[in-house]
């Protein structure tokens, strides 16, 4: 077996990694826990501890409002994106329609693209409709992306169920709804649990999309209203910390809940596998 | 992975079926489904099948109507965008592929390109052989809390990437506490007041190459991992036998083994490279001058700033065609590989 100072050396390159990884995330806690007022300096570690910087954030810095419109957006796009998804998932995998296959590729190809592709099309498309600068425009076109993976992720989950459960229960006379709802879908609530996480983490993490749709502030997402924040409060580093902090906290919480269902979620979303 | 999901599937499916066993009998007696009771009328066996379909498309619907109004049409206007010189408002000229060649011929976008390309270094193959480094001496040295580590490398993924930016700018400043500088001075390393890291033309890219590296390196650990648990301890006994050591083995053993794995980390890292807007125009915007400028940032730049829509959608749509490229070209490669 190893020698003790090659077990050690190696324990210590693990540690050191992951003091590297965290050491931003002291930081910002440290930093946001200062007194509001104090600290121009930059990063900071000795001082009193406060909460006065998160209430400075949530209620001066409108923190609340953005985490308000975050909250309408993610949920928004999550349950409409997961519900079609679902829906299409299990036309594709099972009931099988001729054609349905190329929804599938079609799906594939979309998620694919890049937001960068398609951003001006979508501004120019919901100038033309009037709906800039509102939920609609930020909502629309995450819902179109996600049900592109979800419809593909989706697929995948439900080809593991075999065809003649789901054909069996149509001939029993359960109306295809109620088998997909009551029978199906509880039998792949992993797989929606994993792709309603990875929405989540991506919606809420979005910026290119609001920056470009909204420009009233009463309807920034959070990312928008923290980088706007950050423009006018580039010295209050305790405000903006806990700013931070707070526009963190949902995905970190959510991944911690599900930290493993999240993780194995990446490999199937993966493309190349 | 694999055998866990399939577990999990063989389970289920035999849950299902009981269900689907007690629905059959009761249906009828179930309140509120009106003209739903008793069994439905006897069809042949052609009809069934038609009346699945018609179910099938209806569910398939609302997807179709999605992608194609906000995925498939916006590409079409992209793709048509990117041949006209329009600045949004007015009337649009038609220009061919100019907009196309302007991203070999700018000075600019040819810039941004090469510094894409060397942040694709950063974004994906540092932290890939990084990973993969790691995830070998945790196999040899069977080092406990595999857990831990995996859960904590791979935090950085689920911050917010300003947040993550805003951090950064913070550590990388010219001086200060708790400072990359800071830290320098402290152990007498550097001056009080250092190189500000994201602001000097030398290292600017550098400094944001770092940042994307430490982004990843957690992404690409738990990608790895699952991989080298996979391989057969008896491999590594046989080459220990043979003589082979540390290198040789890792060389011989690990990375042809995980080859498949290195592949998919290297694409979604890749992948993810090329959607740095967030990163970059959070912590430099670009700049100092054009020395951090991606093609992502100036789609935004172009588009939505300075009204070159035309040349904003020639780059957006060089960038699918890139991101085509490299996950096709990565699994081409390993799929000849292989044989």
């Amino acid at each position: 077996m190893l020698s003790r100072t090659e077990r050690v050396i190696c324990l210590l390159i693990l540690v050191g990694a992951a003091v590297v990884t965290l050491y931003p995330m002291i930081v910002l806690i440290s930093t946001g826990l200062s007194p509001v007022n104090s600290n121009s300096g930059g990063i900071s570690f000795a001082h009193p501890l406060s909460l006065s910087a998160f209430r400075y954030a949530w209620v001066n810095g409108d923190f609340s409002r953005y985490m308000l419109n975050t909250v309408i957006v993610t949920v928004s796009v999550v349950v409409v994106s997961a519900v079609i998804a679902v829906m299409a998932g299990y036309s594709i995998a099972l009931a099988r329609p001729p054609g349905a296959r190329w929804v599938l590729y079609a799906a594939v190809f979309g998620f694919m693209l890049p937001v960068e592709a398609l951003i001006v099309p979508w501004y120019y498309q919901f100038r033309t409709v009037g709906i800039i600068n509102t939920y609609w425009s930020m909502i629309l076109p995450q819902v179109a992306q996600s049900i592109a993976f979800g419809t593909f992720w989706m697929y995948v989950a439900f080809r593991s169920i075999p065809r003649s459960l789901s054909e069996s229960a149509l001939i029993d006379g359960a109306s295809p709804l109620s088998l997909l709802w009551r029978i199906l879908v509880p039998n792949v609530a992993p797989a929606v649990k994993v792709m309603a996480a990875l929405v989540f983490l991506w919606t809420w993490n979005s910026f290119l999309l609001p920056l470009v749709m909204v420009s009233n502030q009463s309807l920034y997402t959070v990312t928008v209203g923290l980088s706007t924040f950050q423009g006018s409060h580039f010295n209050n580093y305790a405000a903006l910390a806990a700013g931070s902090c707070l526009a963190a906290l949902p995905v970190v919480v959510v991944y911690l809940l599900a930290q493993r269902s999240f993780i194995s979620g990446l490999f199937s979303g993966s493309l190349v596998e | 992975m694999a055998a866990q999901k399939t577990a999990v599937a063989s389970t289920g499916s035999a849950t299902a079926a009981t269900k689907a066993g007690r629905g059959g009998g009761p249906r009828s007696t179930r309140p509120g489904r009106p003209g739903r009771s008793g069994p439905p009328p006897a069809l042949t066996v052609a009809g069934r099948k038609r009346r699945d379909w018609l179910s099938g498309y209806l569910f398939l619907a609302p997807a179709v109507i999605f992608i194609a109004a906000l995925i498939l049409f916006p590409l079409v206007k992209a793709a048509q965008y990117s041949m006209q010189q329009w600045d949004g408002i007015g009337i649009a000229k038609w220009v061919g592929f100019s907009n196309y060649t302007q991203i070999v011929t700018d000075p600019v976008e040819r810039g941004s390109v090469v510094n894409l390309g060397i942040l694709l270094i950063f974004y994906s193959l540092i932290p890939t052989a990084l990973a993969l480094v790691t995830v070998n001496l945790m196999r040899r040295s069977q080092q406990r809390g595999m857990g831990f580590f995996r859960v904590v490398y791979f935090l950085p993924q689920t911050i917010v990437t300003v947040v993550v930016a805003i951090v950064w700018t913070w550590i990388m400043a010219p001086s200060g506490t708790g400072t990359i500088n800071g830290l320098l001075h402290t152990v007498g390393l550097g001056p009080a007041t250092g190189t500000a890291w994201l602001g000097d033309f030398n290292t600017a890219l550098f400094a944001v190459g770092f940042i994307a590296a430490w982004l990843d390196f957690g992404l690409c650990f738990v990608l790895l991992l699952p991989g080298i648990q996979r391989i057969p301890p008896e491999l590594y006994e046989a080459a220990r036998v043979d003589g082979a050591g540390l290198i040789r083995e890792f060389f011989s053993i690990t990375v042809p083994m995980l080859r498949r794995d290195i592949g998919a980390a290297i694409t979604i890292t890749a992948v993810g490279a090329l959607q740095s807007f967030t990163l970059i125009y959070q912590a430099t915007n670009g700049g100092p001058g054009y020395a951090t400028m991606v093609p992502g940032l100036l789609v935004y730049r172009d588009a939505f700033q300075l009204g070159a829509v035309g040349s904003a959608s020639a780059l957006g749509i060089a960038m699918a065609v890139i991101i085509f490229a490299i996950t096709f070209g990565i699994r081409a490669l390993i799929e000849r590989n292989a044989t």
